[in-house]
């Protein structure tokens, strides 16, 4: 078994395994339990694993090529700091249509993968990157489906901490895999300082 | 010019369909999926043991 990226208990506190009432066939993979309020709880061990693959995965692109996406108002903040870190284009807030498909829109991008924080709430950039064959990579919760999703990370979307400490890790783990921190080097920032303050 | 083949359900894809195609994150192998097994969200499966999505 694999080591985990981060101790168990900072998983745990951020709140990264916690799902929804809700379960979906294509994320039964990736549950753990059921708790006895209803919830239904991820597979830690599983996350920590997709969170490494899909870090790999993004490193192969150029910064520039990546476009990380979110409408959900606890993922702009995350998603910023990201960009900001890794060097990734984003679009916090309403996705405009036509950004990826509109070549007459002044703001039209042309990105290799896009990244989401919920695929509901981001389905409009699903869409569009359908439309041109990019992959999609997609944070997921337990009652996300994952049509038009090719590497889902299953974990609590809903959370901000959770959210935080997600971007955290995946712009830590691609910086290490691009080379420019070392194998036990850390980001300079917390993942308190991804979070959207309140 | 080579066909492609789906990487869910084996399928020849046409030139003219949308599919998407990406390095397999754990081995350099090439992943195709059709659009219909994409809008499904059908398991894939890489020849390295990676299964997504």
């Amino acid at each position: 078994m694999s080591e985990l990226l981060i101790p168990l208990d900072r998983y745990l506190a951020a709140g990264l395994h916690i799902g929804t009432q809700q379960k979906t066939k294509d994320m039964e993979r990736y549950i753990y339990r059921v708790r006895a309020d209803g919830l239904y709880v991820l597979d830690v061990r599983k996350t920590n694993d997709r969170i490494e693959v899909a870090a790999k995965f993004l490193a192969r692109f150029d910064p520039d090529d990546i476009l990380v996406v979110s409408t959900r108002q606890y993922g702009q903040a995350p998603v910023k700091k990201f960009g900001q870190v890794t060097g990734a284009k984003t679009i916090p807030g309403r996705f405009i249509p036509g950004t990826l498909t509109n070549p007459n829109y002044s703001k039209f991008i042309e990105p290799k993968v896009l990244v989401v924080t919920d695929p509901r709430s981001d389905s409009q950039a699903i869409i569009e990157a359908k439309q041109i064959g990019i992959p999609v990579v997609a944070l997921c919760d337990t009652e996300n489906l994952l049509g038009n999703v090719d590497i889902v990370l299953p974990v609590n979307n809903k959370g901000r901490k959770a959210i935080a400490l997600v971007y955290w890790l995946l712009a830590r783990e691609i910086l290490k895999a691009r080379g420019v921190l070392g194998e036990d080097q850390d980001l300079e920032m917390q993942p308190s300082d991804f979070e959207l303050k309140i | 010019m080579d066909k492609i083949e789906c990487t869910s359900c084996k399928q020849e894809i046409s030139p003219v369909e949308t599919c998407v195609k990406f390095l397999c994150p754990e081995c350099d192998e090439m992943i195709y999926r059709c659009q219909k097994c994409r809008t499904f969200g059908h398991l894939y499966t890489c020849k390295c043991g990676f299964m997504g999505p």
